[in-house]
């Protein structure tokens, strides 16, 4: 049989799948959001939901998410940035270090919750040694707080070695003879980074951020978990207004946004990652 | 001029003491950062109740195992690892047979669309897990696959492919074109070159497909409690039910230990008897 | 410009000794080959005068300053690496430009000084160009013209024609030479191949194993090898062992053979070496007749090698083309005795 029909054939099981699920979920959403599939009213489209949408607890969850998400994003990279640039020139103890840092990659995101939750409970290990210290009276109240500490720490700490991994990989691909050359020709350390290794890696940067924004924006189970009750995140807002609320519409046109943000960084994502591919030095 | 003996060390840094300072920093730092809490959570899951644990003690006055057995008599743990131990080998197996094929034509041949193709392989796993675990709902209503074990099951298995087909892929591509050449000049037909060619040299990949598979399927959380709740409960489930508004943090620390274990031992599996390049493919390089 | 000094330098690499108590003087404006064969020496000796390595014994001087603890990026020297290593995301005037950018040169001094290198390598006229879109050649060029346009003490060469095709590495090697000769920069230059090194040194240093073989002008270190192993490694050599039986005649397996007395030797046991050019094809005159069978015949273009066998030993020779012997013919050269090198 010819190739190209071979190919589509072989294709189809695997990605096929995918696709199924993914379309279905994707056009209940979009239909819902315009009233076209209606439960427990009649169907017919119309943008009374999304124009019902922009109230004043939707805005505060979407600058909730979009803060939690670039807060996550950026704060993970002042700790992995320099961690893999670290990382980068084989020293001993660097696999240590590099192992060591991996683990919270193995720990499931609903356990790194607990485990950050317990760490900065009232009763917890931090405020336990910060009374300990003498440095606060009173114990700190750090989680469900206004601001998102809770979720943004949880975050950070399990989103850390995936994007330590995302810019090693990256910090590898500048290779070393470049990295000698602006040294022999009066570099200093803090220029070779200025000159040579920081412009070298920010399409990497760009990838990382964007990568944990995506997992952090759309975020339900954290939020919730450690998060304030108001604003909440989009994802728990949907939640509520599905299930709760039994507001099927006003939730789907949540869902949409959730969604159209999350592939528009995909696609930055995808775009910058071409361009790495283009660019290896 | 005679030369001196001593050892120099590199042209412009004292070869000990910086780096190694630095080096011995950043060790003790993350071992805190990434110790202490998982330390926490230990230590909270063997609390004696009857000696509670708070400050100014600095460790558990007692240690005993007797959260551990109120968790598993009281609670609906024991079910929920039975579903989770039943749904993660079946997902497993799902998107073992239905990733086969679309990984050998993304591992061997080269086509227009590859590319993309290999991208929109990961939404699953990149886009928001609440959004399609919700709307996904709405279409198993329907399909009458709500709080079903099927539904589960295909809902996992979605989740899954992702690490499968990407590992798969790459263990395919890895089969240097010369050896199934060299094999197909010595006279190997299909069935001979699948059987001493083509499995072997993937069963690494297999392995390690089916190990991430696995994991992301006892891990998976959003679809299952959606769409599986109340009638199954998974293990992160019940975690989540003693993380929420009702924080008992003993139990939570037993059920994160029951969920972290089985996803550790896989991985040092993976880790230990597969090649890295296998992690890479299904964590770093996206 | 700079004297160069190495001082019993040494390095080592997990156990084994890469440069062994090495000393050297260069003297300024000099250019200094570092010849020798994978795992010499050379390259790691190259790194240490650039300080990427730090010896583990030893000391480096540029005139009378003491370089050995200065960090690479003070210590003035550019080198051109066998890779080239232009910095991919700057055009061909930043690249170049850049060593005056860490000097911190105004940007009008430094825009003339790039224009004035770019001419120098004739590459006027590629300043916006990146490296990707430029051929070997001239990426080469760009390297070159990016070490010598901040003028340092030392200039530093790795290698840097083995990426080139031969044609291009020919033409290449002379106008580095050509370039040195004008800028009069102390130049260091490793490379393995013994061709290049004859065309463009002043003075080659002949490494094995970390250590200096031989250290000469081109000619001697062809003519006037002082062993086996730097005959062998230049060119092509015939080597024959033997006993000294007087002050001009040496027993070998090939017959007695008569040398040019007066060379000091410890023993009587010597190699003697010569070049498959000094065997003429006429034996009249010459104090030794060599005759064997003609087994391989290669034609190289201007000349035929050949080598044929006396007495069980295969003897290499070079005729011109219209002397050339053919295979299975039984062939007699001649070898004066001044032509013969004696080595203890």
């Amino acid at each position: 049989m010819r190739p190209r029909l071979a190919i589509v054939l072989l294709v189809l099981p695997g990605a096929g799948f995918i696709f199924l699920f993914l379309a279905v979920a994707l056009t209940i959403t979009a239909l819902q959001s315009v009233g076209v599939l209606g439960f427990g009213r009649e169907p017919g489209f119309t943008w009374e939901f999304w124009v019902a949408l922009f109230d004043r607890q939707f805005l505060d969850s979407f600058l909730f998410s979009a803060k939690v998400g670039i807060g996550s994003a950026f704060g993970t990279l002042l700790l992995a940035y320099p961690l893999a640039l670290f990382l980068r020139r084989r020293r001993a103890g660097a696999r240590f270090i590099g192992s060591v840092v991996k683990i919270p990659l193995f720990v499931p995101a609903l356990v790194a919750a607990f485990l950050i939750l317990n760490t900065m409970a009232f009763h917890g290990v931090i405020n336990g040694v910060l009374l300990g210290f003498g440095l606060v009276d009173q114990p700190l109240r750090m989680l469900n707080d206004k601001f998102g500490w809770g979720v943004l720490a949880i975050q950070v700490w399990k989103n850390l070695p995936f994007q330590l991994l995302v810019l090693a990989s990256v910090l590898a691909t500048i290779r070393t003879d470049i990295e000698d050359a602006a040294r022999n020709l009066g570099a200093g350390p803090w220029q070779v980074l200025r000159h040579i290794i920081l412009p070298l890696s920010m399409p990497g940067i760009l990838i990382a951020v964007v990568l944990v924004f995506i997992m952090t924006f759309g975020d339900f189970a954290i939020t919730r978990i450690a998060g304030p009750i108001y604003p909440t995140s989009l994802a728990v807002l949907m939640h509520t207004k599905a299930l709760t609320l039994s507001e099927w519409n006003l939730a789907a046109c949540i869902g949409m946004v959730i969604m159209v943000a999350s592939l528009a960084f995909v696609g930055v994502y995808a775009r910058t990652a071409r361009l790495l591919q283009g660019t290896a030095a | 001029m005679t030369a001196l003996a001593l050892p120099r060390p590199a042209a412009g840094l004292p070869r000990l003491s910086l780096g190694v300072f630095l080096t011995a920093l950043a060790a003790i730092l993350l071992l805190l950062w990434t110790g202490v809490p998982l330390l926490m959570a230990v230590l909270w899951s063997l609390v004696d109740p009857d000696k509670p644990w708070s400050y100014p003690d600095f460790l558990p006055p007692s240690l005993s195992l007797a959260q551990w057995k109120y968790v598993f008599t009281y609670s609906s743990i024991g079910r929920a690892v039975a579903t989770s131990f039943t749904i993660a080998p079946l997902a497993t197996l799902l998107a073992f047979v239905l990733s086969l094929p679309t990984a050998y034509a993304l591992g061997r041949y080269r086509f227009a669309g590859k590319e993309t193709l290999k991208l929109l392989i990961l939404l699953p796993i990149v886009m928001p897990g609440m959004v399609i675990a919700l709307f996904l709902s709405r279409a198993f209503d329907m399909l009458g696959l709500s709080q079903s074990l099927f539904g589960l099951v295909l809902g996992h298995t979605l989740l899954g492919m992702p690490f499968m087909l990407r590992i798969l892929a790459t263990a395919f591509e890895a089969i240097p074109q010369d050896l199934i050449d060299a094999a197909r000049n010595l006279g190997a037909g299909w069935p001979a070159l699948v059987r001493r060619v083509l499995v072997p040299m993937v069963l690494p990949g297999l392995f390690a497909g089916a190990i991430f598979t696995f994991i992301a399927s006892l891990e998976e959380f959003n679809l299952t409690f959606v769409i599986g709740t109340p009638t199954f409960e998974t293990i992160p489930t019940v975690l989540f039910g003693y993380l929420g508004y009702h924080f008992v943090r003993t139990n939570a620390a037993v059920v994160s230990i029951i969920l972290m274990v089985p996803s550790i031992v896989l991985l040092f599996i993976a880790e230990r008897y597969l090649k890295t390049e296998y992690l890479s493919s299904a964590f770093g390089k996206l | 410009m700079s004297r160069l000094r190495l001082n019993h330098l040494t390095r080592r690499f997990e156990g084994m000794v890469a440069v062994d108590d090495l000393s050297l003087e260069v003297a300024d404006g000099e250019f200094l080959t570092l010849l020798g064969p994978s795992g010499c020496g050379k390259t790691t000796t190259l790194r240490m005068i650039a300080g990427f390595l730090g010896p583990d014994a030893g000391d480096i001087w540029f005139d009378d300053r003491r370089m050995t603890d200065v960090p690479p990026h003070r210590r003035n020297t550019a080198m051109v690496f066998q890779s080239y290593a232009l910095f991919p995301h700057m055009s061909v005037a930043e690249n170049v430009g850049f060593g005056l950018l860490m000097r911190k040169l105004p940007k009008a001094e430094s825009a003339a000084r790039v224009a004035e290198a770019l001419e120098l390598v004739s590459l006027t006229g590629l300043e916006d160009r990146r490296p990707g879109q430029l051929s070997g050649g001239q990426q080469q060029r760009v390297a070159l013209a990016r070490a010598i346009v901040t003028r340092p003490d030392i200039l530093l060469f790795d290698e840097p024609l083995s990426n080139l095709d031969a044609k291009l590495r020919e033409k290449v090697r002379v106008e580095i030479r050509e370039l040195q000769r004008r800028l009069r920069i102390t130049s260091i230059y490793v490379t393995h191949d013994q061709a290049e090194a004859l065309v463009v040194s002043d003075r080659i240093v002949v490494m094995n194993r970390g250590r200096i073989e031989q250290i000469g002008d081109p000619d001697t270190i062809y003519r006037a090898p002082d062993n086996a192993f730097v005959a062998d490694f230049i060119g092509l050599t015939n080597i024959i062992e033997g006993t000294l039986l007087d002050d001009r005649t040496v027993d070998t397996p090939i017959g007695r053979l008569r040398i040019d007395g007066g060379q000091p030797l410890k023993s009587t046991r010597v190699k003697l070496i010569w070049r498959p050019e000094d065997m003429k094809a006429t034996a009249n005159g010459l104090a030794n007749r060599l005759s064997g069978t003609v087994r391989q015949v290669i034609f190289r273009g201007n000349v035929t090698e050949f080598t044929f066998d006396v007495n069980g030993h295969s003897l290499r020779g070079q005729l011109d083309n219209d002397l050339r012997p053919r295979e299975g013919e039984t062939v007699t050269l001649g070898l004066d005795a001044d032509r013969i090198r004696v080595v203890g």
